[in-house]
């Protein structure tokens, strides 16, 4: 086999054996050179997944809602169509009712008559939806899902569009809805960052919030500085 | 661009990857990224990502990840990694194809953003990174890829090997069939 059992020698460290194509290939190999990512893209990639994440459950939950519906209307339909085809049933009960002992006189009346007259008017007077306006109102549990977007979009607002006030206004509701969410560190450290631009006071507040939630977050240094500065 | 080439040569030193693969929680999404988010990035550039796209490519990657994180089982996060890596690049070479193929407008290949102290040294430097993208998109990706991580990224054949789930010999023999069609593409070209 070509490659054996032996370690390969990388270019680089290649000397005077090495053949002119071999040497060629060698110089650019090293004008070449490795990747490397910001601290920034980073951050802005992984909010990114997080916000994608986000949107693929909600665009699952938004799949899901027609259904939902469909199923309501047609339960709904099913409901008013039994209890109208019960009332038309029960009805037609009723007038045949009367008509029998007539047409059959010589039958005892407690045999026959007794049980249908006393059954026949109940269904239809019992309404199919008088437990549901009965019902109290029941307060809603459930917690509304997290809006990652919302910091994408101050990230953006302040890196790309440096628009600190607009970051700031983001941030702000994104920390008001979500204080301690899963983008809560990097929406803080944001915002001492947009306070910082707009020369906002704001901007140690935010600081010393960061330091007291996150004693030994990424961001501690920038927070310690704000502070120092101050 | 937010993902740069650094232009130092040795790159990076990989003394302690598999020290600090070890120490990462595979439960903590947050973990697992921050420790390799960069070697995907180099994964892809490798496997022949284009340069632009790699944000939203090393996106994709660490969707998949989230989203699969909690059914791995433990084992080998590198390889695992690497298979994700190499199923997204493979699928969006794919649609740029497929792009290229309906609009004719989107390069297949494309030359790198060259750091260079002097525009004359600049131009230098695009021109042999332009030079290099093209034999690069000549050989398979198996060979591309090995050669790539071992002369341009500083991995070792052993790390190679046990990303990609490969014999440490298949991967020698790799970088070595890379190196030797290479060589034969710039002796052709001259």
């Amino acid at each position: 086999m070509t490659g054996g059992g032996k370690d390969v020698e990388r270019l680089i460290e290649m000397g005077e054996g090495a053949t002119p194509e071999q040497a060629r290939l060698r110089d650019l190999v090293q004008s070449s050179s490795g990747v490397e990512i910001s601290d920034g893209a980073k951050q802005q990639i992984y909010m990114a997944v997080l916000a994608r994440r986000e949107g693929r459950h909600r665009k699952r939950f938004a799949l899901l809602r027609p259904a939902v519906v469909l199923g309501v209307v047609l339960f709904a339909a099913g409901a008013t169509a039994a209890a109208a085809l019960g009332h038309r049933w029960m009805e037609a009960g009723r007038r045949t009712a009367p008509a029998s002992p007539e047409l059959a006189p010589a039958e005892p009346r407690a045999r026959v008559e007794t049980p249908r007259v006393e059954i026949a008017p109940a269904p239809v007077e019992i309404p199919a939806t008088a437990p549901e306006t009965h019902r109290p109102p029941t307060p809603r549990t459930r917690p509304r899902s997290e809006d990652p977007s919302a910091v994408v979009d101050a990230l953006e607002a302040l890196r790309k569009q440096h628009d600190p006030d607009r970051a700031a206004k983001l941030l702000a509701g994104y920390l008001t809805a979500h204080p301690k969410g899963a983008l809560a560190e990097e929406a803080l450290a944001l915002s001492i960052e947009a306070g910082t631009a707009r020369h906002d006071p704001a901007a140690s507040a935010f600081a010393r919030r960061y330091l007291r939630d996150y004693p030994t977050g990424r961001f501690r240094q920038t927070a310690q500085s704000v502070l120092e500065r101050q | 661009m937010a993902v740069s080439e650094h232009p130092a040569w040795p790159v990076s030193s990989v003394a302690g990857r598999d020290r600090a693969a070890a120490d990462v929680d595979v439960r903590d999404f947050k973990a697992v990224y921050d420790r390799w988010v960069l070697e995907v990035a180099r994964w892809i550039r490798a496997m022949g990502g284009p340069a632009a796209d790699r944000d939203d490519l090393l996106q994709e990657v660490f969707v998949v990840v989230h989203r699969r994180l909690s059914d791995f089982d433990g084992e080998n996060l590198p390889g695992w990694l690497y298979r994700i890596t190499a199923h997204q690049v493979r699928d969006f070479r794919r649609k740029l194809w497929v792009k290229h193929i309906f609009s004719r407008s989107v390069p297949l290949t494309e030359s790198m953003p060259a750091p260079g102290p002097t525009p004359i040294m600049s131009v230098e430097t695009r021109e042999k990174h332009a030079f290099l993208d093209g034999l690069l998109s000549r050989i398979s990706v198996p060979l591309r890829t090995a050669f790539v991580l071992f002369e341009i990224e500083g991995y070792t054949a052993e790390e190679i090997a046990q990303i990609q789930g490969a014999p440490l010999n298949t991967v020698r023999a790799r970088i070595l069939r890379a190196r030797k069609k290479l060589s034969a593409q710039i002796e052709a070209s001259r």
